[in-house]
Parts: C-alpha cells; sequence; structure tokens
C-alpha cells in the first residue's frame, strides 16, 4: 500500500488529478477524524478537511518528501483547522464545553457486533470522545494524533511544528486529563488494585 | 514506589514506545513493584483499546467530489484555500473582477527608459497565465499556482512595490510547511490570485490577450500615465494611439481610488457579462 500510495503522490504531484483523488479516498476519514474533533461543528470540519486537501494539491509540487506524505497532510489539516478556529474565535479555552456538551456529540459508529463487551467498549468510547472536548485543543489533538493516527513523538512534532518535548509535555497532560476525566465519571476504577484486565487492549 | 516521581515521567514514554530498549526494561521492572504507575499505564493502555478509530469516522456525502471539484478549480491556491467554502467561490468571483483598459500616449511609452526591462517581465507574466490557463491539461494545473502569483508581483513591482516586498510572500506561498503562514499572507492580499482563476477559467485553452469580455473598461486620459498605479508599468498591449493594461480587480479599485484623487476625466464602464475577470484600462494617446 505504501508502494502505491507514493506512486499516487509522485503522479499527483505531476498534475494527475486521478491520483490525487485516490489519495482523497485514502485519506479523507483520517484526515475527518482529526478535523471533526478539532472543529466541533460539522460544516467547519467538513471545510476545514476541504481545506487540508486542497492546499496539498496545491502544495503538491512543492513537497519535498521530508515527512511522509501522511504527516503532511496532518498538518495541513492541523493549520486548517487552527486557522478556522482563529478566524471565528473560537478556540476552546481550557475551561472548554461542558463535559456533558451534547451538541458536540461525535457520530461514530460502533465496529464490533459482540455483545456485552461491545456495550462497555462502546460506552468507554463515549466517555473518551467527551473527555477529548473536554480538553483544550492542544492537548486533545496530541492524543487524538497518537492514539488515532499513530504517529510517533516526532511525526507529532512535525504536524504541529512544535518540539519534541512540547509533544511529551502536552501527551502527558492530555492523557492524565482524559485519565481523570474517566476516573470522574466511573470508567475507571480510581483502586489500582482492582483494576480490570478486561480493560486491556 | 518510592521513585515514583522518577518513573512518571517515563510512563508516557513507556505505553508510546518512546524509550530505549534499556528504559522499557526499567520502567517495566518498576510497574512491577508498584501498583499506582500500574494503573496509569493500564488506564492509557485501556484509553487506547477503546480510542476511536479514524476509519470510523463518516465520510459526509459528495466530500470526496467536492475536494476534487476544488482541485480543478483551484488554479489559484490563496482564493480556493480561503475561508469561503469552494461552494462559493464563483459567484463572488464574477461580481469582483473587472477588467480596465487605459490607453497611454505612445510616445510617453517610448520614452520610457525601463521599456525594455519591463517588457521582459510583462512576457513573463503572461506565459504564466498561459499556463494558468492550460486548466484542463493535468501536468499543468499544480504549476499553475505560481501563475497569481507572477502577476500580483507583477502588477505590485509596476506599482511601485519593490521586490523585496514581494518575494518573501512568494515564497510563503509555495512552501506547504508554511501553509498557515502562507495563508495568512494571503490573507492580507488581495484579490489578483482570484483574478488569475477567472482567468484561467474563462480563456482556457488559450493564453489571456485580452480579447475577452473584460468586466470593465476604463478610459483615460494620456495624464492617466502619472498615476502611481500606471506609473513605470509595462503595458500589456499597445496598438497606434492607445495602450492597454490589464487589472485585476484590487489594482482596478486602487485605480479608481487615484483617478478621484487625481481628479482626471475618465470613463469606466463596467460590463455586466464580462468573463475575463480582469479590468482593461486604456489610456489614450493625446490628440
Amino acid at each position: 500500500m505504501e508502494k502505491q500510495e507514493q506512486q499516487w503522490v509522485d503522479a499527483a504531484r505531476q498534475g494527475d488529478q486521478s491520483a490525487f483523488e485516490q489519495l482523497v479516498k485514502l485519506y479523507e476519514k483520517r484526515v475527518l477524524a482529526l478535523t471533526t474533533r478539532m472543529c466541533k461543528n460539522p460544516a467547519d470540519a467538513e471545510e476545514a478537511a476541504q481545506e487540508a486537501f486542497l492546499s496539498a494539491w496545491q502544495g503538491l509540487p512543492f513537497f519535498r518528501g521530508d515527512a511522509s506524505f501522511s504527516t503532511w497532510l496532518y498538518r495541513l489539516a492541523s493549520n486548517a483547522c487552527v486557522d478556522l478556529l482563529r478566524r471565528e474565535g473560537r478556540r476552546q479555552n481550557a475551561a472548554g464545553p461542558s463535559l456533558n456538551d451534547e451538541e458536540a456529540r461525535v457520530e461514530v459508529r460502533d465496529p464490533a457486533p459482540s455483545p456485552q463487551e461491545r456495550a462497555e467498549q462502546a460506552e468507554l468510547r463515549e466517555q473518551i470522545e467527551a473527555g477529548l472536548r473536554a480538553l483544550t485543543p492542544d492537548h486533545r489533538q496530541v492524543l487524538i494524533l497518537r492514539e488515532m493516527h499513530h504517529l510517533s513523538y516526532d511525526e507529532i512534532s512535525q504536524v504541529l511544528d512544535v518540539d519534541v518535548g512540547t509533544v511529551k509535555s502536552r501527551i502527558n497532560r492530555g492523557r492524565k486529563q482524559l485519565r481523570n476525566f474517566l476516573l470522574g465519571s466511573g470508567n475507571f476504577s480510581p483502586s489500582p488494585a482492582s483494576k480490570k484486565a478486561g480493560r486491556k487492549g | 514506589m518510592t521513585n515514583c516521581k522518577a518513573f512518571a515521567a517515563l510512563l508516557d514514554l513507556y505505553v508510546d514506545g518512546e524509550l530505549s530498549p534499556e528504559e522499557m526494561l526499567r520502567v517495566r521492572d518498576h510497574l512491577d513493584k508498584c501498583p499506582a504507575c500500574r494503573a496509569y499505564v493500564d488506564d492509557a493502555l485501556a484509553i487506547r483499546a477503546s480510542f476511536p478509530d479514524a476509519e470510523d469516522t463518516e465520510v459526509p456525502a459528495g466530500f470526496t467530489e467536492a475536494v476534487m471539484t476544488a482541485v480543478r478549480q483551484s488554479g489559484t491556491p490563496a482564493k480556493a484555500s480561503r475561508r469561503t467554502p469552494w461552494k462559493k467561490i464563483l459567484l463572488p468571483l464574477a461580481a469582483c473582477f473587472a477588467v480596465a483598459v487605459l490607453v497611454l500616449p505612445l510616445r510617453d511609452l517610448l520614452s520610457g527608459s525601463a521599456k525594455t526591462e519591463s517588457a521582459a517581465s510583462l512576457t513573463a507574466m503572461d506565459t504564466a497565465v498561459a499556463e494558468s490557463a492550460a486548466v484542463e491539461e493535468p501536468a499543468e494545473a499544480p504549476a499553475a499556482e505560481e501563475a497569481p502569483a507572477a502577476l500580483e508581483q507583477g502588477a505590485l513591482k509596476s506599482a511601485g512595490t519593490t521586490a523585496e516586498d514581494t518575494a518573501p510572500q512568494e515564497k510563503k506561498a509555495v512552501d506547504p510547511y508554511e501553509y498557515a503562514t502562507g495563508t495568512e499572507a494571503q490573507d492580507g492580499g488581495s484579490a489578483e490570485p482570484a483574478a488569475g482563476q477567472a482567468a484561467e477559467e474563462a480563456l482556457a485553452p488559450t493564453a489571456y490577450s485580452g480579447s475577452p469580455s473584460p468586466c470593465a473598461t476604463v478610459t483615460l486620459p494620456p495624464e492617466g500615465l502619472q498615476l502611481d498605479l500606471l506609473a513605470g508599468r509595462t503595458p500589456d498591449r499597445e496598438t497606434e494611439g492607445q495602450t492597454e493594461f490589464d487589472l485585476t480587480a484590487q489594482e482596478y479599485d486602487t485605480l479608481l481610488v487615484q483617478l478621484d484623487e487625481s481628479g482626471l476625466d475618465y470613463t469606466a464602464q463596467e460590463t455586466a457579462d464580462g468573463d475575463s475577470g480582469l479590468v482593461l484600462v486604456i489610456v489614450k494617446a493625446a490628440n
């Protein structure tokens, strides 16, 4: 797949629109996954994702390949979100929205059709989504890039244009806050001794 | 347990596989002895196990098509990537741009010392616009990004802006890693790139030569050459008795301001069905 992706990138860099369309299809979910959680408003998220792809298309001739295409694309998506947030003055402060903010609900389909386990995981996932929304955008973003896009610290630093130390710090704080949120909502037990092995992935 | 603080800083790195093998072992040893740190790691892994999956993200209907439509229309990066959704690009464009024509006295042009040099840069500019006009040729499309930049740069330079002013902006515009900064620069910028886009759509596949309908035509007396916007600017076309300039919408606005300030007698006729996205300026020769 990586080879195929590289071929699409090379072709798109030469102006091949159909190759670029393949890249759009390959990455649209991942880009939307990021913008949806950064922008909150679905319309803005869609617009930011479109801008990211459009910027990618326009910037491809100058894409040097120092970073992977995906890292570069996530960076464009991140920038598009920040740009939108900044322009519309919607950037959240640390307080953020209500933890029970249902308006900010993100639609996530449950892929695993298994009974109780599925229900538990779906519940935890919902709480994670809620916890993410309670984080600052900076902390939310690093966790999304780390846990959802599986980027390394170095790649995240490239995406966000911050040093790796900042990435470490944000991941640490973001994860702690998210964990505290889950502890507070009863999804995690505060007692280390009562850990449920079944929660482990 | 006693070393918890020292290890606490390593737990995220451990979870994320960012430690060396030796450090991983050290942390693992500590986890065996420390329930609190182990709980943190367990929870971090539980979060990971249930973290939303990007592949579960629902793609809005028509998203891919919308992106590709924007891509096909995007010879001009600045405009296409702006806050304005792709759906709304074309309409404002049609309303925003006009073409002004200045007719300049031939003798004034011939006496201009910078004529040869300016003409050379004009040729380059036309070439760039021609490239952007070739929108149907895929190989040309990304390269067209530079076309509006060239157009803008040429216009600004002619208007008295220094090359130093324009060069950094162009650099930002073409460096994908400077996307955010670049767009900010473009924010303050103007409509020129969009003018290039309009020209591209209206004129493909032939290069712009002034033949398509301008959105507006401005006719000026010879004194128009003294206006800041036109002084030293290379004309786009020269015919006997008149000289023509193609202006972008923003330049057109600037020109109108300068004309009002100068008190010159001029005519400006806006064309409802103009399709070039540019303003034609004609400077008539003196009688």
